[in-house]
């Protein structure tokens, strides 16, 4: 069975972007608009990683990681950021929320597909 | 002011427009006509900003003490310096921001415009190569470029357009780039225009009733607008100044 990732960006093109390259892979993707909408469809859903935007309306994304570790089925689970932000200061502090890894956009498609199946084989 | 506040106008409507441009499945040349529109109306407003903040008229400048044979007092003049170069780091930073707007969605295009000629070069190549099979399967053995040959070569030929499709995915994703850039871009240009504001009613009220309009106090508000301003709009989140892939850390 294919395994399922939430890709969660507030613009809608990277959310497309990001379900080709992991569908063309064979991955399951379910994907939010925002922390929120993350949150919500990661307790309904069988997730396997989650990859996350940081700056989005409503819950940015190290509120998320942050929001996701608290939950049992989230302790342990992969969780990547993919965002444009590349300071040191923000990796830190997503390394702190419990990210597992941080990537810089644009991301580039065989890149991400390997730091997935090294997370989550 | 009438014309900060259209020229201000033109570029916030560009840039809104933009945004939901790319977002919504536009083209790339029409979403590139969008940014350049909007790009042009915020250059109209800082040059037109700059420009009136520099050479407006200061009246009440002779009811002051005169210094250095202006006819305005020696602290008035170092606010007013002090007060062009808030301005100008202001505007300079806007500025940047829109040339690396500019910059992303042209290198991006660039990319995109290369990446599909090579894409349906390599196309060609393909077709090319699949009527030779069939040629060779028609013919029989022994004629032409052997199949395994040309299957050998198709192979090469589909990994090249993989590569190239990777590549137009990642010169896609200017598009978010740039539009958080101009959110970060009109945040700025509207957290100066409502300190500006502000400051003038304050003004208005304090000044209920007087003629003196001073230069000094002037600047004084320009530099708090400017200080607010940048207090309102934090950290540029895109530091990109092209489409090369971005950097991937495990921790």
């Amino acid at each position: 069975m294919a395994k399922t990732i939430l890709a969660v960006d507030d613009s809608a093109s990277i959310r497309q972007m990001v379900s080709f390259t992991l569908k063309g892979a064979g991955y399951d993707v379910v994907e939010a608009v925002d922390g929120e909408d993350a949150l919500d469809k990661a307790k309904n859903h069988n997730v396997s990683l989650v990859l996350t935007d940081v700056n989005m309306p409503r819950m940015d994304g190290l509120d998320l990681v942050k929001s996701l570790r608290v939950l049992p089925r989230y302790k342990i689970a992969p969780i990547l950021v993919l965002t444009t932000e590349s300071s040191e200061v923000m990796k830190a502090e997503g390394r702190a929320a419990g990210a597992t890894g941080w990537l810089v956009k644009p991301f580039d498609p065989k890149r991400l597909l390997e730091v997935v199946k090294k997370v989550i084989g | 002011m009438l014309l900060l506040c259209a020229g201000l106008a033109i570029a916030v409507a560009g840039v809104q427009v933009q945004l939901i441009g790319p977002e919504a499945g536009m083209t790339v040349p029409l979403a590139s006509a969008l940014i350049s529109i909007a790009l042009a109306g915020a250059l109209i407003a800082l040059g037109v900003m700059r420009s009136r903040a520099k050479h407006e008229p200061v009246p009440g400048a002779g009811d002051a003490p005169t210094g250095h044979g202006t006819g305005v007092d020696p602290a008035s003049q170092d606010m007013m310096v002090f007060c062009n170069s808030q301005l100008d780091d202001y505007f300079a930073g806007i500025h940047g921001e829109l040339s690396q707007a500019d910059r992303l969605v042209g290198d991006a295009v660039g990319d995109l415009v290369a990446s599909f000629k090579y894409i349906g070069k390599l196309i060609r190549s393909q077709q090319e190569i699949s009527r030779a099979i069939a040629q060779a399967a028609a013919a029989g053995s022994g004629s032409g470029e052997p199949a395994g040959r040309l299957l050998e070569r198709q192979t090469v030929i589909a990994g090249q357009i993989e590569q190239e499709v990777d590549a137009a995915v990642t010169s896609l994703q200017f598009g978010d780039l740039v539009a958080q850039l101009l959110n970060h871009t009109m945040i700025r240009v509207e957290a100066l225009g409502t300190a500006l504001q502000r400051i003038d009613r304050q003004d208005a009220e304090q000044e209920s009733g007087e003629l003196a309009w001073k230069p000094r106090r002037i600047h004084e508000g320009i530099s708090r607008a400017v200080t607010a301003a940048n207090a309102a709009s934090r950290g540029k989140p895109v530091v990109q100044h092209g489409m090369q892939r971005g950097e991937v850390e495990l921790f």
